[in-house]
């Protein structure tokens, strides 16, 4: 009689190799998945502080205190911390339970979209395009925001 | 006949290791993936708070046309609210952003004397105004009906239950006050 055949260790080896290899994604897609949506909310976040950021960048706008002469011509990039000699973009947030704490640091970079340009009421326009990025532990974002300035004639074009 | 082959005492250790590290693995990933989870789901239930309260004030404030405030803790906005589903509350219409108690409401006054008030924020512990006068280049605690245009934007400071981080800051801006930032020269 034939004996019935048991398994070899090279067997039970590619079995767990096998195993190993499809349990793995089964743990890594939810993990990937959990990254996916903190990013996603981290982007939430920085949206909040980014709107903050926006009504810092333009009380500084109001107060004449961001020497726009120093912003290159278009298509340079000039940032807020070059031209004001400060440090600005720095964020602590807190959320969760047990609360982790974070800092966010955004460059606050501007640059002419459209230069000065006189209009039809000889007041000189122009648009300034205000660009903060982040990196965060998660990814790298972007907000773009555009503000449109109108210079006085005593201040002149930059 | 020939004898049947049984595992040997070394095969099966090294299969009881194997199938221990893979336990371990999987074990060690399923507790870290519950305790991201656990620690996710607070985080998200709290920005989505932030974003829900953010969203909401947006929406009041893209309709506003004129602002009165009382002391920064209290906020009449004068609207024009377009189409509402109660036809009372269709076209201009006054809301009050105010706190009672913990609550920061927001009521609004329609027409035959109708009203509708709105839960916004619970647990509010602390509550401020700031509204940005371009003039000043300054943040001022009061705004004023008289003043014929409307602040560029509007800070609001609070603490609430469902903010755990503390006092938490939102920007807004008005869709319908003069945004151009008009810049004059300094004093000489």
């Amino acid at each position: 009689m034939k004996t019935a055949r048991t398994f070899l260790l090279l067997e039970l080896l590619i079995a767990f190799s096998l195993i190993s290899l499809f349990a793995f994604p089964l743990i890594f897609s939810p993990f990937y998945r959990l990254h996916e949506e903190m990013k996603s909310l981290e982007r939430i976040e920085c949206e909040r502080l980014c709107e903050l950021l926006l009504a810092q960048v333009q009380k500084l706008l109001y107060q004449n205190a961001v020497p726009l002469k120093k912003i290159s011509s278009k298509g340079k990039v000039s940032t807020l911390d070059e031209l004001t000699g400060k440090k600005w973009g720095d964020f602590d947030i807190v959320f969760g339970a047990p609360p982790t704490k974070q800092k966010i640091h955004f460059d606050v970079l501007l640059t002419w979209i459209r230069e000065p340009v006189k209009d039809f009421s000889n007041k000189e326009c122009a648009l300034l395009r205000c660009t903060f990025a982040t990196k965060t532990e998660k990814s790298r974002e972007e907000f773009i925001y555009d503000i449109p300035v109108v210079f006085s004639a005593a201040q002149g074009a930059p | 006949m020939r004898r049947k082959r049984t595992l040997t005492l070394l095969e099966v250790v090294i299969a009881l290791t194997l199938t221990s590290f893979l336990l371990t693995a999987l074990l060690g990933g399923m507790s870290r993936l519950f305790s991201a989870r656990s620690r996710l789901e607070s985080a998200k239930e709290e920005i989505l708070a932030k974003k829900s309260f953010h969203e909401r004030l947006v929406n009041l404030f893209s309709h506003t046309v004129h602002l009165d405030s009382l002391e920064g803790k209290e906020m009449l906005l004068y609207l024009d609210n377009l189409i509402d589903k109660e036809s009372a509350f269709c076209g201009k219409a006054e809301g009050r952003l105010f706190i009672q108690g913990n609550r920061l409401l927001f009521l609004l006054k329609g027409r035959e004397k109708k009203e509708r008030e709105e839960l916004l924020l619970d647990g509010v512990s602390s509550f401020s105004i700031q509204f940005f006068d371009p003039h000043e280049a300054a943040y001022a605690k009061t705004w004023d009906k008289k003043k014929e245009a409307l602040p560029p934007f509007v800070l609001v400071t609070l603490s609430a239950a469902s903010f755990r981080g503390g006092p938490t800051a939102f920007a807004f801006f008005l869709p319908l006050a003069e945004n151009v930032i008009v810049i004059t020269p300094k004093a000489p």
